[in-house]
């Protein structure tokens, strides 16, 4: 049951939905601490370039990837065109991949990055309300599990 | 049976009260004298002055400083600079620091500052040299340190051994500092931020090749980069603060 909670679905679509085979992309992590969620998500093929790579979060910690495998150098250099004989990697185009967090957080406060390695990863807070003396200084977090 | 009785003390109990009567002079221990500030490695308060408590507790402290190799064998060297003091026959000197060595002035001391050179006359260093620091005004400090500090902040620490030996000069200011810094991220009020109303959502879009730049739109509105940046220092602080959290 807190399994599967966890493990929340992971909806591929676009071409990642075609990347059943081999080293495929969407594959996600998730991971929990006391104040944060962790998604790792790897994106072979995913070429950083400028507003291609989007990740949109929701308060009730649905999460969209979106981006744009982009074709091989060899091909977009060049006017050859190549018949393929064996494609285990995404094709070229745009994908997107759909999950749930575990719980609610604050899409503001997020930090976000896509390295060489090509594995996306963000860290966006659980949304949490801090509780403050009178004369604001930090108390406690009240988690909100209930959306306002 | 009252009662009373049985609240009153027992045996065991008026037994152990008189423990601390029949115990050897445990009080003197390291562990119950704080090092006293005043007192540096080396210096020692000299017997003669009638100080008993704390001549023993330097005494106590002494061998792991230095202890000259054997006390017993009395030249006598009269320090001719030394001021108001007694002139003292002293043992075996430390090799490191003659009295010579001693008088001679530090560069860091202000010209006006005069060197008085001591010579221990009993106990287990005696014939040990010590060096105190005379300012203008006549006060006198045991240490650069205290000369130094003296010149910044134009005040002596009290005399007073015991009050002193309480609040040791060295700890209380880094105590401060943490006591400062620590506060200063669970200090909420000056955050604007509005914990309560996070958006529905937010994309964040990648804005070039810097894989860590990104952009939130609200709304296909691109949010104002101050917003950005302010969002950006709430979740450092917050994750400092958790991990300060987890830490403790």
């Amino acid at each position: 049951m807190q399994s599967s909670h966890l493990k929340p679905l992971v909806t591929l679509s676009g071409t990642a939905k075609n990347s059943a085979v081999g080293p495929p992309l969407g594959l996600v992590d998730i991971g929990v601490n006391d104040s944060a969620y962790l998604i790792r998500v790897a994106l072979p093929g995913v070429r950083a370039n400028k507003n291609q790579l989007k990740c949109n979060i929701q308060l009730n910690g649905r999460v969209h990837i979106e981006g744009v495998i982009t074709e091989s150098q060899f091909v977009r250099n060049s006017s050859k065109v190549f018949e393929m004989k064996v494609q285990q990697l995404c094709p070229p185009g745009p994908f997107t991949i759909s999950f749930n967090l575990p719980g609610p957080v604050d899409p503001r406060l997020c930090s976000l990055s896509f390295r060489a390695g090509g594995i996306l990863e963000v860290v966006v807070l659980k949304f949490r309300i801090p509780h403050l003396s009178s004369e604001g200084w930090f108390e406690k977090w009240y988690d909100c599990w209930s959306l306002p | 049976m009252s009662d009373s009785i049985y609240s009153g003390p027992n045996p065991t109990a008026q037994n152990t009260v008189k423990v601390p009567d029949l115990g050897e002079p445990e009080p003197l221990s390291g562990d119950q004298i704080p090092p006293d500030p005043l007192l540096e490695s080396g210096w020692f308060i000299d017997a003669n002055q009638k100080a008993d408590a704390e001549t023993a507790t330097q005494t106590n402290r002494e061998p792991e400083q230095e202890m000259p190799a054997t006390a017993e064998t009395t030249t006598t060297i009269a320090p001719e600079t030394a001021v108001p003091l007694e002139v003292t026959p002293i043992s075996q000197r430390r090799p490191g620091r003659p009295v010579e060595e001693l008088e001679e002035r530090p560069n860091w001391l202000p010209e006006d500052w005069k060197i008085e050179v001591r010579v221990r006359t009993s106990g287990a260093t005696a014939g040990h040299a010590d060096r105190y620091f005379i300012s203008p005004s006549g006060q006198r400090f045991r240490s650069k340190v205290e000369v130094l500090r003296f010149l910044e902040t134009g005040s002596k620490r009290k005399k007073n051994l015991k009050s002193d030996a309480d609040a040791t000069p060295s700890e209380s200011p880094s105590n401060n500092k943490k006591k400062k810094s620590k506060p200063n991220i669970r200090n909420f009020s000056d955050l604007k931020f509005d914990f309560k109303n996070p958006p529905q959502g937010l994309t964040w879009v990648q804005e070039d090749d810097c894989p860590d730049a990104w952009v939130p739109i609200a709304d296909n509105i691109i949010i104002p980069e101050s917003k950005k940046i302010e969002w950006g220092s709430v979740f450092s602080r917050v994750t400092q603060l958790d991990r300060s959290n987890g830490a403790s």
